[in-house]
């Protein structure tokens, strides 16, 4: 590359900045700018160039702008996601106090003492991670909980009922259990406010779908 | 004409960005209206961008309708971090990059975007020379020059350094600049065998 070269570029490569107001002012790259007639002629496209481009930026046709008009009116922002949300952190955070307060004997029998009862204790802490996660990312994760996490309180709700109507155990141990019913709800609140939306049909008559305009 | 002032121009049909940014936080809190004119204010901008990963006027219709569908669960989330215009961009690149994998294969332009301008005696093709660009250069360009981002956001926005973006900006003027020559050229040499055939 001759000096030449290596100065027209520095020169177009600052005034391509400059007039982008990314770049101060550059004396040498000026004076080029001033006495080389090739980045003169340059510079006169570069400028009607861009011109042209910002002036005649192409607009969304008239169908995808009714599309759009269309899916803000009739798919409002989110509105509930903070309320599922604030579900799902209360009943991952109360989740494994209770847990602790359990294993203490507060609700009844401890289960520390047994396998099973340990086992079950992990599933459930697994659980309570997951209305974590949920809480965090409602949007992606909230919908694949909730089967789970309805299953689990449904059963648990049913198994309650059964041991203190049995008078096997009073409903103040079965308070335990409110995390799980807690976080049930989180996650039905927090997947309704996170439903995708269905694709409204789109204006355009000649329409072609993505997968097959090729 | 001065260098704020063609800024300005790229942004003339749009929302100004602090008034865009208002908007997407009433929106995040889930008023609807403002949802709707955030909507309304910037789909031409998020239009054109989804037609710069593409090049392709139907691949940028389903792509914009994409975005906006995602931005209707996706606006709680906004915090105002970055602007909602950059926001709004790199929701459209993870729309199209989805529904690209979705379909398995890559953007190729079948309906080009022609932006003819009257040059001199004839015509360009603004729109086709900006499709022949490469794809990270149109991508700059079309952020910069008729979106009006700052490199800074482009940066975000593209997520890479300013860096690559200035030159990114760069390549790609000095590609439209080299192309107008030639087509002038090109049409000159055509005008000539006309002249000379009818003689
Ligand atoms: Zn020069």
């Amino acid at each position: 590359m001759t000096g030449d070269d290596t100065n027209c570029t520095h020169a177009r490569e600052w005034l391509c900045a400059y007039r982008d107001d990314e770049a101060d002012d550059d004396a040498l790259a000026r004076s080029h700018l001033d006495t080389c007639n090739n980045c003169q002629c340059w510079s006169a496209t570069f400028d009607r160039v861009t011109r042209h481009a910002r002036l005649r930026a192409p607009m969304a046709p008239a169908p995808v702008t009714a599309t759009v008009t269309r899916i803000a009116r009739e798919a409002p922002p989110v509105r509930h996601a903070t309320f599922g949300r604030v579900l799902l952190g209360i009943a991952a955070a109360s989740g494994p106090l209770v847990l602790i307060l359990d294993a203490a004997g507060v609700f009844g029998h401890s289960h520390l003492g047994s396998t099973d009862g340990r086992h079950a204790d992990v599933l459930t802490t697994a659980l309570y991670g997951g209305y974590a996660l949920a809480a965090w990312r409602p949007d992606r994760l909230a919908a694949g909980l909730l089967p789970v996490a309805v299953l689990a309180a449904a059963i648990t709700l049913a198994l309650s009922v059964v041991d203190v109507t049995s008078g096997a155990v009073s409903i103040l141990d079965e308070l335990s259990h409110l995390p799980l019913l807690i976080g049930a709800a989180g996650a039905a609140v927090a997947t309704r406010a996170s439903q995708p939306v269905a694709a409204p049909p789109t204006d355009r008559t000649t329409h072609t779908p993505i997968a097959h305009s090729v | 004409m001065s260098r704020r002032q063609t800024r300005h121009d790229a942004r003339r049909r749009t929302l100004a960005d602090h008034d865009a940014d208002a908007l997407a936080r009433r929106a995040s809190r889930g008023d609807s209206d403002a949802f709707a004119a955030l909507c309304t204010g910037i789909h031409h901008d998020i239009w054109r961008y989804c037609w710069s990963l593409t090049g392709d006027r139907d691949l940028a219709d389903d792509a914009t309708q994409e975005t906006f569908l995602r931005a209707t669960t996706a606006i709680g989330r906004f915090r105002g971090d970055a602007p909602v215009r950059v926001w709004f961009v790199v929701l459209a690149r993870r729309s199209l990059g989805d529904t690209l994998d979705r379909a398995k294969r890559a953007p190729v332009p079948a309906d080009p975007v022609a932006i003819p301008v009257r040059d001199g005696t004839g015509y360009v093709d603004l729109g086709a020379l900006i499709t022949a660009l490469a794809p990270d250069a149109r991508q700059a360009f079309v952020l910069t020059q008729m979106l009006g981002f700052s490199y800074a956001d482009a940066a975000v926005a593209m997520d890479c350094p300013v860096g690559t973006i200035r030159s990114r900006v760069f390549r790609a003027k000095s590609a439209l600049v080299d192309a107008w020559h030639a087509d002038h050229h090109t049409d000159a040499a055509h005008e000539t065998n006309a002249e000379e055939a009818s003689e």
